[in-house]
This record gives structure tokens, C-alpha cells and sequence, in this order.
């Protein structure tokens, strides 16, 4: 038997694993114990504060300045006993608790923890799921605007972190041909159609007072999602080129012409009861009234987003013709115009027009209503 | 220069697989083997970590050394103690169990096929004395460098190629059989 067939005899037994629930706790017990040896190092040096400890243990009064001692060491206590409670209750907590940032670094440590890539695919995507769970149950809560608030935004922003990171971990294009590449790819293209699906719609669930502060954040995470849907699904695409069976993408990329046309619907049920009118550039001179604005919101939305359903029908001509590259280009171009539309629809219009350049101060543009009436006045400055 | 926390948690992330299966295949028990495994580390940062302590250039080299001192301790325990129900309980794993579940999810003719090998194998890996089992588990499933292996027996390389040479005519011997 030469040494080789050793070797392939031996490969079986190089599957052999730990639990991947043990690796993490295990390693979270390392990390706690290296931090307690750090802190008894410190403690060791003043044995008085140790003395005040147990004195309160015997119903003395520990000394003020000896509080935060206390509240440490019968911290670690707690930790080091297992802290099954407060594990239990960081991991129910909701945003606006006080354990919730736990709830969030244990999600994290337990991610670092795990070394496969499929296993941190899954763990990404539990926790991208359990964002958007709370997320619903904070929108769908009965509480006052002004809590809401807070609670969207702390968990909006740990969403928005998932999926970058996500976002940053997918490989680029030039790695496509590795089947675990794509198995991950798969793996995040549907979880970002699903993330993009929910986040638009617990925006239109905003009471309106929330829309104008939250909306353009929940926008920015749709769209990370999206883009990271984009990227995975480029790398299946990139994959498969070679491919007789292209069903399959066909058929995600189906799915997310799909959500496209959803957030054009979204989009155009908001300018609805908006009268449309026409623009006039009379020679450099522009007028606005402040209650012309939404007039011309609405017909750069229509504008906007007629342009992308033009491309949503190309791409799916493309679909058609069996050419996905095509199609996932187009379904891009539409992406880009869709995002500018709802960024409209979502912020101040003013600023906007002043970041592109349309209106400089005290800029004067005149507009003609259906009913042919002239409104002019200054424009504000963008401070104002 | 005391290694930093953040470093140690990295090697651990590096090795704690690695470290796990050596100690599963040299006690034959998962819980045996989880708990030596985090006495290893634990062990390790406290000797990487103290100022002034010893001068480590290959860690991993540290953390074999570390492992094998621990379950040569954890024999010279075991000697001393009556055989405990986890021991009995845990004796009865096959280490097809252990196999990753998509592995299990092949038809059953193949799955007995792989377990037998499997058996087989580790069977007569079991069969071999300490020193040739261990330099077997290190350069094949570890898949250390002679030098490596070399620092960890505190051996010359030349001495270390003898041994792997050695184990592997014992093992094929015990495969023969």
C-alpha cells in the first residue's frame, strides 16, 4: 500500500468536527475567563476594595466609591454562574431594551465564532431575519410616534450594517466558478429579495409622521439589500453562462423584475392625487411657489418612473431570449432610475433640485398649471 | 512580547478544530475531548500572556505541545479512576456520527460502505502506539510541516521522518490484517 492510499484512506476522517455550538460557547467561556484574569490582576492590587465586598456580604454597608466595584465583581459573578437569565432575556429583548445591544453582540460574537462560510451565510441571514421580525413588531406597535422613532432607527441602522457587511463579503466576479461561491451567491440572492420585500413594505406601514424622518433610511436599506441581491445574482449569472439549464436564474431574475415593479407601484400610488402639469423654461429664469413643489415631484416620479418600466419590459424581452447577462444589465439601469424616483418621492424636493444644480438661489422657473395659471415667486435660499 | 487577546482568540479560531480532533482520536470520547480542548487554551494564554514569559516563535507548535502534555496528564488521571458512565456512554459513538450530516444523506449502501472504512481506519489508527498515531493525525489530517511536527516531539526532523516513515509500515501492517 503506497503512502497516497494511506492518505486517501485518512481524507474521511478530516470531516471530523466539534459542534459548532460548542466552538462558540467555548470560545465566548475563553473570552470571558481572559477577561476575568485582566480584571483580578487589577483588583488584586487593592485588597481593601475586596474587603468592602465581603463586608456587604455580611449586611455592612459597602462604602460609595466601592458601588461600582461591587456592581462589577457580582457582574462577573452572574456571567461566569452561566447567566442563563440574562441570556434568555437579551436574546427576547426588542430594540428601545436595555439588552438588545447584547441581544446584538452575542448575534455577532457568535458569527465571528463560526469559521465556515456556509455557516456564516446562515447566521447572517437567521440575524438579517430576526432584524426584520423586530423591525415589523416595532412599525406594527401601538406606541407613540416619538418612541417608534428611536426604536425604527436603532434597528434600521443594525440592518444596514448586516448587509453591508454581507454586501462586502460576497467575493467579486472573478471568483464565480467556485461552487461554494455560488451556493453562497443563491444563498444571499434570495435572502435579498425576501429583505427588500419586507423593508418596503414596513415603509409604507410608517405612520406618516415617521415616513419623512425614517423613509429615506429604510429606502437605503432596501437598496443595499437590493444591490447585494444584484451582486450575488451576477456571480450566478457569471457561473452559469456555459449552462444549458438557465431556468433557474431566469426565474430569480423573474423574481426581482418583479419586486421592481412593486416599488414602481409604491412609488406612483403616491403622486396619484397629484394634478400633473407641465414645465416651462422661460428663458433663464425660474419661478416656484412652495405649493407648486408637489406638482413637480410628481412629474419627475412619473417621468422617472416611466423611464424604468421601458427597461423592465426590455429586460424581460431579454429574459425571452434566453440572454441574462442582458437582462440582469437592464434590470440594473431600471434599479438606478427606481432608486432616484423614490429618493424624490421620500426627501425635501428643493434641497434636491439645489444638489443637482436645476435651481440656484433666487432662481425663478414659470409653471403652468392645467388651469394655464402663472405662479412665480422666489426660490429660497437652500438654508432657509 | 505578551501576545494581545484579540490575537489569541484568532489562533484559537485557526485551531480549535484542528486541536479537537487530535485529542477526539487520541481519547476515543467527545466530552473528554471538549473539555480538554478548552483546558488546552486556557492553558495556553495563560502561559502567552504573562510578561516576561516564555519566548514563543511558532504558537501552534505551543498549542500541540501544550495539547499533548494534557492528555498525557489526562491518562495518568484516567489510571487513577474507575471508568465513568459518559466513558461507557461515549465508547458506543461511531465516529460515523461525527460525520458531516450531508455525508448521511447518501443511500444507505454507500453510508455502510463509508462507515466501515471509516471504522476501519480509525480502528487500526487506534492500533498504533502514542508517538505513531500522533505523527499520523498531525501530518496527514493537520497537515503540519516536518519541522513543525519536529518542534513539537522536540526531535531532529531526521529523527521525525524516521517516525513517520515507521508509522505509516505499522499502519499498513495493521491494514493488511
Amino acid at each position: 500500500m503506497e503512502e497516497k492510499d494511506i492518505k486517501k484512506l485518512l481524507e474521511p476522517l478530516k470531516k471530523i468536527a466539534p459542534d459548532e455550538n460548542w466552538m462558540i460557547s467555548c470560545r465566548s467561556k475563553l473570552a470571558f475567563r481572559m477577561e476575568m484574569e485582566r480584571k483580578k490582576h487589577i483588583l488584586d492590587k487593592d485588597l481593601s476594595i475586596l474587603d468592602g465586598l465581603f463586608a456587604f456580604l455580611g449586611n455592612k454597608s459597602p462604602k460609595p466609591t466601592l458601588k461600582w466595584a461591587y456592581a462589577l465583581s457580582i457582574g462577573f459573578l452572574v456571567i461566569a454562574a452561566g447567566g442563563g437569565a440574562t441570556a434568555w432575556a437579551a436574546k427576547h429583548s426588542l430594540p428601545g431594551s436595555a439588552l438588545y445591544p447584547m441581544k446584538i453582540a452575542l448575534e455577532k460574537l457568535r458569527l465571528e465564532a463560526s469559521f465556515s462560510s456556509e455557516g456564516k451565510i446562515k447566521l447572517q441571514t437567521e440575524m438579517t431575519n430576526a432584524r426584520l421580525q423586530e423591525l415589523q413588531k416595532v412599525v406594527l406597535s401601538s406606541e407613540n410616534p416619538e418612541k417608534k422613532k428611536g426604536k425604527v432607527e436603532q434597528v434600521v441602522n443594525e440592518i444596514n450594517q448586516q448587509l453591508n457587511k454581507a454586501n462586502n463579503q460576497l467575493p467579486g466576479m472573478g471568483d464565480a466558478e467556485s461552487q461554494k461561491t455560488v451556493a453562497a451567491a443563491k444563498a444571499i440572492s434570495e435572502s435579498a429579495v425576501k429583505t427588500e420585500k419586507m423593508i418596503s413594505q414596513m415603509k409604507e406601514s410608517l405612520p406618516s409622521e415617521l415616513k419623512e424622518n425614517l423613509g429615506g433610511r429604510l429606502t437605503e436599506a432596501a437598496e443595499t439589500a437590493d444591490r447585494m441581491g444584484t451582486k450575488a445574482l451576477g456571480i450566478i449569472v457569471r457561473s452559469q453562462i456555459q449552462s444549458e439549464d438557465s431556468s433557474e436564474i431566469s426565474a430569480r431574475i423573474m423574481e426581482r423584475i418583479e419586486v421592481a415593479e412593486e416599488r414602481i407601484k409604491v412609488i406612483g400610488q403616491k403622486v396619484e392625487s397629484v394634478s400633473s402639469s407641465t414645465i416651462a423654461d422661460n428663458s433663464s429664469s425660474v419661478n416656484i411657489s412652495a405649493d407648486k413643489l408637489p406638482v413637480i415631484r410628481a412629474v419627475l416620479i412619473k417621468d422617472q418612473s416611466e423611464k424604468a418600466r421601458e427597461l423592465i419590459e426590455q429586460a424581460k424581452s431579454s429574459l425571452e431570449d434566453n440572454d441574462m447577462a442582458q437582462a440582469l444589465e437592464t434590470l440594473n439601469l431600471a434599479r438606478t432610475i427606481i432608486l432616484g424616483a423614490e429618493k424624490i418621492a421620500d426627501s425635501d424636493l428643493v434641497k434636491i433640485l439645489f444638489e443637482e444644480g436645476v435651481l440656484k438661489p433666487d432662481s425663478k422657473v414659470n409653471i403652468e398649471s392645467n388651469e394655464g395659471i402663472n405662479a412665480s415667486s422666489t426660490v429660497p435660499a437652500a438654508n432657509d | 512580547m505578551a501576545i494581545s487577546e484579540t490575537q489569541f482568540l484568532e489562533l484559537y479560531d485557526v485551531n480549535v478544530a484542528k486541536i479537537y480532533r487530535y485529542i477526539y482520536f487520541r481519547v476515543n470520547s467527545e466530552t473528554t475531548a471538549q473539555d480538554l480542548t478548552s483546558e488546552v487554551f486556557l492553558k495556553c494564554w495563560q502561559n502567552l500572556s504573562k510578561d516576561g514569559g516564555k519566548e514563543v516563535k511558532n504558537h501552534r507548535a505551543f498549542i500541540y505541545q501544550i495539547t499533548r502534555n494534557l492528555i498525557v496528564d489526562f491518562y495518568r488521571q484516567k489510571d487513577k479512576l474507575p471508568i465513568s458512565l459518559e466513558e461507557i456512554a461515549d465508547s458506543g459513538n461511531k465516529i460515523a456520527d461525527k460525520l458531516p450530516i450531508a455525508d448521511r444523506n447518501n443511500d444507505l449502501q454507500e453510508i455502510a460502505s463509508k462507515t466501515l472504512d471509516v471504522e476501519r481506519i480509525k480502528k487500526a489508527l487506534g492500533g498504533l502506539n502514542s508517538d505513531y498515531q500522533e505523527i499520523i493525525i498531525w501530518r496527514y489530517l493537520d497537515e503540519l510541516e516536518i519541522a513543525e511536527i519536529a518542534e513539537i516531539m522536540e526531535k531532529k526532523e531526521g529523527a521525525v521522518r524516521t517516525l513517520l516513515s515507521r508509522a505509516l509500515a505499522d499502519l499498513r501492517e495493521v491494514l493488511r490484517q
